[in-house]
């Protein structure tokens, strides 16, 4: 069976300048794979390409060469509704819960509009059940559910876009610094909730962060990024215990300094 | 709170004269006294009397019957043009916001030049040119005025493209109707309220001005803009009572409209920081 996601030497390139003559490299030949109903987490600090990498997985932005593999076959070939079924079946999570949800609507459409969009259930009843249970899963009640996304705390959003993500049944969850952005208290519950919820469903996460200690908790392998390669990839242990590119040190050294 | 109640009371004292002369002109046939058509040059130029409480002009035509029905005409034809040119400058500005590249720059372009073209002159001339028909005025109106639209929906679909929830609907597969019409449109709403209630008092007065030069709503038919122009070339000194009513009901429309518009968008301003607080 090949792996659930796989990078081919993926580059992106962003051309600048009057004639294009200027480009910067923001992902550059980076490989990997993703193992099913595992953790990869990709650390590195900003700028480094990890949003990019991200943006290329979702399809937001086209690759400049190599190639993604999604259960062993090229995302680009995808035809339409190959590709509809790769949108569901891949989630992503953004920093920003509260900006990840539309202002203008109740919380209730937002999350009844994405499963409208991909067909699943016939009636609202049956779509408001399916909402219920997952919203009990995330540890949400319903009363919530009239509200407007301003009305709402970090934590809760992040817990709604979870459910919402959820929802779809996808496949893999696209974690871009999803506790960033939230207090230290509600962070470690974040935490324990993914964990359950890869037991639960069988998930697959691409972790992102910059915060390495966070990895080493939650991770099975780990891929280091600097200025848009990836310098180091391996598993936790091997990360963690003996680092062997320069900048995985300096990272874990700041770490352990800090502490 | 005393700042929230005076904006409630000035919201009720404006709305209150825009729906008045709104009611007046919906139900004209029903208010006014005498036909405003109606020719009798016996009772040419009377002062302000009994049966005719705004007096009559040139014609013997009843003042008051006019003024009734004077604001029909160009009411209607500024609600017709503001739709036609919201209608225009939303389809121009969310291609234009939406697409972004090529077809911004072109459209871009175009906007740039029909907004250095002189509103007033471009209006005259094509009404000149066309005829002064109701639909050659809407046309006019429209021609000079949907860039003022359509420049607030692009920088406004510009800024709402931006924001991570529409990534995240193009990450869930959602079509581009689907998110300009759940996602854009429902936030930007608020803000093309507020420019169509501004901009339906702007077009009030173009067409009163285009009245005013001939150039608008054609005699008999009882306008505004039309009885000013009319009897203020020379009746000024000797009939001024023709001059008040009629502009006093432009000033009275415009100044509402333009009122209400700026309460709105106060209104959704302080909403919005409420929000924030919350």
């Amino acid at each position: 069976m090949p792996d659930i996601l796989e990078l081919r030497a993926v580059c992106r390139t962003f051309s600048h300048g009057i004639f294009h003559t200027h480009t910067t490299k923001a992902v550059d030949q980076v490989s990997f794979s993703l193992e099913r109903g595992k953790t990869f987490g990709l650390v590195g600090n900003s700028g480094c390409g990890k949003t990019t990498l991200s943006r290329l997985i979702t399809r937001l932005l086209p690759l400049t060469s190599g190639q993604i593999l999604f259960e062993g076959t090229d995302i680009a070939q995808f035809d339409r509704k190959e590709t509809k079924h790769y949108h569901r079946s891949i989630q992503m999570i953004f920093q920003n819960p509260e900006a990840s949800l539309d202002p203008s609507m109740r919380l209730r459409d937002s999350l009844l509009e994405s499963l409208s969009l991909h067909q699943i259930g016939h009636t609202r009843e049956e779509r408001m059940e399916k909402i219920l249970h997952m919203l009990a899963l995330v540890g949400l009640s319903e009363p919530l559910l009239s509200r407007y996304p301003h009305q709402i705390s970090g934590g809760e959003a992040q817990r709604l876009v979870i459910c919402r993500a959820l929802l779809l049944e996808p496949k893999i969850l696209l974690l871009d610094e999803p506790t960033a952005m939230l207090d230290v208290s509600v962070q470690a519950s974040m935490m324990h909730l993914f964990k359950s919820l890869q037991q639960e469903f069988g998930l697959t996460y691409l972790y992102i962060t910059h915060d390495i200690e966070l990895l080493a908790w939650i991770s099975d392998t780990i891929g280091v990024m600097q200025q848009g390669r990836l310098v180091e990839l391996g598993s936790r242990q091997q990360i963690m215990e003996a680092p062997v590119h320069p900048y995985t040190r300096a990272l874990l050294d700041s770490y352990s300094h800090w502490k | 709170m005393t700042q929230r109640k005076k904006q409630t009371l000035k919201l009720i004292a404006v709305s209150s004269i825009l729906a008045l002369i709104v009611l007046m002109t919906i139900f004209a046939p029903h208010l006014a006294p005498y036909d405003p058509t109606a020719v009798q040059m016996d009772q040419r130029l009377l002062a302000p009397c009994a049966a005719h409480p705004l007096g009559t002009d040139a014609l013997g035509r009843d003042v008051l019957s006019r003024v009734i029905y004077g604001g029909r005409a160009s009411l209607l034809l500024a609600v017709i043009a503001t739709c036609c040119s919201m209608g225009a400058g939303l389809f121009i500005g969310i291609l234009a916001g939406y697409c972004e590249g090529v077809v911004d720059m072109i459209i871009s372009g175009i906007s740039n030049i029909f907004q250095g073209l002189p509103s007033t002159i471009l209006m005259i001339a094509l009404v000149g040119v066309l005829g002064s028909s109701s639909s050659s005025i809407v046309l006019a109106l429209v021609v000079t005025s949907w860039v003022g639209f359509s420049r607030l929906v692009r920088g406004e679909v510009l800024k709402v493209k931006q924001e991570l929830y529409i990534e995240g609907m193009r990450c869930i597969g959602a079509s581009h109707w689907h998110i300009i019409w759940r996602h854009i449109l429902p936030n930007i709403r608020t803000n093309l309220i507020v420019l169509f209630t501004t901009r339906v008092g702007r077009v009030v007065l173009s067409v009163a001005g285009l009245s005013y030069l001939g150039l608008g709503i054609q005699p008999p038919t009882p306008d505004w803009g039309e009885m000013i122009s009319g009897s203020a070339r020379r009746y000024f000194r000797s009939a001024p009572h023709l001059l008040w009513a009629p502009g006093i009901c432009i000033i009275l429309l415009t100044l509402s409209i333009h009122l209400l518009g700026d309460f709105l968008r106060d209104w959704f301003d302080v909403k919005q920081d409420l929000v924030k607080e919350l």
